[in-house]
């Protein structure tokens, strides 16, 4: 800025830019017996060939960006594509699951009545495979929706938000690490079958907020428990009473 | 964020924009297996007008809104035979996997031996994310576990307390 400063106003000092071309001609004036002043040839010479090159430049510039904006575009829409399909798929990925940890309850709580059933000992034990076969395909099955939920969540986490990817590992980690536990009794519970059915609820909540306007979740209004809650569990083991 | 409303007090309404909770249990729990145990917890205190920003279900603590949360649990811990020195270990659990570096021990060499020991951490939770407040001990013969005791005119002291706070 300091050497262009000095170059500039060392230039208002030099006579010869401010001179006409010809003497008795005016610094601004055309004519076939005048040369050009100093200004004008600055004016026609510098300013106009920089007019032409600055709009040169901005047309190449006008239409690079033009082009970067499609790309970018179809970029967002790609994105809003994958989003929304990602979002409709993990919705009936987790309803299907919800369904069959229902059947699998289901299964569990009939597989235990056959065991308790009156029938012949022959007929329970034929019931009670046939149940235990069904529990098995369910789990299966069960087995196969994690892992479509996992590959839809793999192919789609850069685009669904860190907290909904975050929130469908947790649930898919949880119910992942899940199996049935047989009593000594030969009955089978599937362990945390409230806890599951919770999350995954609460999870499809969360799905069913997205909206294809602004392609966002929404806050979802939680339903907030507000009994008293009483003892679920009988004591296992008396309290120790300590006499003053 | 959202915002939790509830009646307090003679018809006023108060916000509450942090998730929090505090459970506790009154049952004696002892470890009679050597693999690792859940603690139960068996009530919410009904603080903020018994609104329940975090709930629970038997061991499982179910949280409700996404955020960064505190995690102070104090289980009362003993057992009620043997001399020889057990170790009792105390760690978390969310969405059924270990959380690393939570782990706390204690050793307690007779039954009269009677301690709280803090077991705190502060973990990202996600809304439907599950924790549990794990247990193992050296031997399952021993009685080894967390107490709940009874004294003659004072509160019960819970076999364990455990206090969430959503701190962002």
């Amino acid at each position: 800025m300091l050497v262009f400063a000095v170059f500039f106003s060392s230039t208002l000092f030099v006579h010869e830019a401010f001179a006409a071309g010809t003497p008795g001609c005016g610094f601004f004036e055309f004519g076939p017996e005048c040369d050009l002043s100093g200004w004008l040839h600055l004016i026609i010479g510098d300013i106009v060939i920089g007019a032409l090159l600055a709009i040169l430049f901005h047309h190449l510039s006008h239409r690079t960006q033009s082009k970067l904006e499609t790309i970018i575009e179809s970029q967002e829409a790609l994105r809003i594509r994958r989003k929304d399909y990602a979002v409709q798929h993990l919705k009936n990925l987790f309803n299907t699951l919800l369904f069959t940890i229902g059947i699998i309850n289901k299964s569990t709580s009939n597989f235990n009545a056959a065991l308790a059933s009156e029938t012949r000992r022959e007929e329970r034990l034929w019931i009670r495979g046939i149940m235990l076969s069904e529990i098995r395909s369910d789990e299966a099955k069960m087995g196969r929706v994690l892992l479509s939920i996992r590959n839809n969540l793999m192919s789609s986490n850069d685009v669904l938000e860190p907290e909904i990817v975050d929130q469908v590992d947790g649930i898919c980690t949880f119910i992942g690490e899940l199996s049935f536990k047989e009593h000594q009794d030969g009955t089978m519970v599937y362990p945390k079958y409230n806890v599951c059915k919770t999350k995954i609820k609460l999870m499809i909540e969360k799905l069913q907020t997205y909206t294809y306007t602004t392609h966002s979740f929404q806050e979802p209004k939680t339903e907030y428990s507000q009994n008293v809650r009483e003892e679920t569990l009988k004591k296992t083991s008396k309290t120790i009473k300590i006499p003053r | 964020m959202t915002t939790t409303e509830f009646k307090h007090g003679a018809g006023g309404v108060r916000d509450f924009r942090k998730a929090f909770g505090q459970f506790s249990s009154c049952v004696t729990q002892r470890v009679d297996t050597l693999k690792p145990i859940e603690i139960q917890l068996h009530s919410q205190e009904d603080v903020a007008g018994g609104v329940h920003t975090i709930d629970f279900d038997k061991g499982d603590v179910i949280i409700k809104q996404s955020g960064m949360y505190l995690i102070l649990a104090g289980p009362q811990v003993g057992k009620n035979k043997g001399t020889r020195s057990r170790w009792i270990d105390f760690w978390l659990r969310v969405n059924n996997v270990d959380v690393p570096d939570s782990n706390i021990r204690r050793v307690l060499s007779d039954s009269q031996e009677k301690d709280v020991i803090p077991l705190n951490a502060v973990l990202p939770l996600n809304r439907g994310d599950t924790m549990n407040i794990m247990m193992a001990a050296e031997t399952d013969t021993e009685g080894i576990g967390i107490e709940a005791i009874e004294p003659d005119g004072e509160p019960t002291i819970p076999s364990i307390i455990l206090t969430i706070v959503q701190l962002d």
